[in-house]
């Protein structure tokens, strides 16, 4: 069986460079049959996507995808700034 | 007083069309210009640039952007900065503009920088031919903007770059990873210029508020780090530097 960080190299890795994920943000830990995925995107296809690529490089391990969907709030109030020299 | 509108990393492509659009109804009372701080893109490729024009089209107010890494991902970007150009962006690329504001003329130089690290913990350009061109990358990226920078005569000066200028804004991400994220070469060009302002995205779980080594304010607009549609910073008037946030009124 392969080290645990080799697993999650390999799903980081595949998530850094398949098309269809292009995360570059999500952390993945693997320990013996479980693997998780945490860290933001911007959707919840994307959060989809992101558990699939994963789960297609980890047969027979169990993914458990802790990902969340970004929020986009409305803008607040706007910060001063003190003027420089 | 100008006000700046900011955010980055947006990462818009088809399926999230109309994400950020809905907050930008109004901005033109909130914000005298909107910077864009780069990975506009998803995946960098010409449609999601389609997405990124009309999401930014017709706000009413300059929109200035810089480009990031994933928008290099398709090998597009030259396609990608004409088509947003076409749409009426301004998008800077080891440049700068000038935009009469009604608070005062505003210049902003930028472009999307690169990594190498901070004091201390970072690459030199020193050894084999890769490491050299990659630290050399970034050094001239920010001479270039260094210089964009100086050249602006304007009332207030902006840096708007995508990889970030110190590694106060990186806080959160793992200091591991700190040298991909920045080179204080970012910092210095803004410095050697007096910047007011420096404007950063690609730390996604980095903190919103920094300073320059020169005592520049520098502020992380990555949208994961916002969860806002955007920021907007007010330049010209004292004030305290990274208040609180407080609910809109
Ligand atoms: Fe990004
Ligand atoms: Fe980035």
């Amino acid at each position: 069986m392969k080290e645990d960080a080799y697993v999650a190299g390999q799903i980081e890795r595949a998530l850094h460079g398949d098309p269809r994920t292009h995360e570059l943000g999500i952390r993945v830990e693997a320990d013996g049959d479980d693997v998780v995925l945490r860290g933001q995107v911007a959707s919840e296809e994307r959060r989809r996507r992101v558990a699939q690529v994963a789960g297609e490089q980890a047969p027979g391990l169990t993914v458990r995808n802790e990902v969340s969907v970004t929020e986009v709030l409305p803008p607040e109030q706007p910060e001063v700034l003190e003027a420089s020299s | 007083m100008i006000r700046v509108a900011a955010v980055g990393d947006v990462h818009l492509a088809p399926d999230i069309r109309g994400r950020i659009r809905p907050h930008l109804a109004g901005i033109g009372e909130q914000a005298d210009v909107l910077l864009l701080a780069g990975d506009l893109t998803q995946h960098g490729t010409v449609p999601e640039a389609e997405v990124v024009a009309g999401e930014f089209a017709d706000l009413g107010i300059p929109v200035v952007a810089v480009l990031g890494n994933h928008d290099y991902q398709c090998d597009s970007e030259r396609q990608i900065t004409d088509l947003l150009r076409q749409s009426g962006m301004t998008v800077l690329d080891g440049t700068g503009v000038e935009l009469d504001l009604p608070g005062g003329r505003l210049g902003v130089a930028g472009g999307k920088g690169f990594g190498g690290g901070f004091p201390h913990r970072c690459a030199s350009e020193f050894g084999e031919p890769q490491m050299k061109a990659f630290v050399r990358h970034s050094r001239l990226l920010a001479e270039g903007i260094g210089k964009a920078l100086r050249d602006l005569s304007a009332d207030f000066r902006v840096a708007l770059t995508h990889y970030s200028p110190v590694a106060e804004t990186l806080a959160g991400e793992p200091p591991e990873i700190y040298p991909f994220l920045g080179s204080y070469f970012l910092a210095e060009a803004a410095d050697s210029a007096n910047a007011d302002l420096c404007i950063h995205g690609h730390a996604h779980a980095g903190s919103e508020c920094g300073t320059t080594p020169g005592g520049a304010p520098v502020r992380n607009v990555a949208q994961p780090v916002l969860k806002r549609a955007y920021a907007v910073y007010c330049l010209g008037e004292p004030g305290s530097q990274c208040a609180e946030p407080q609910p809109a009124g």
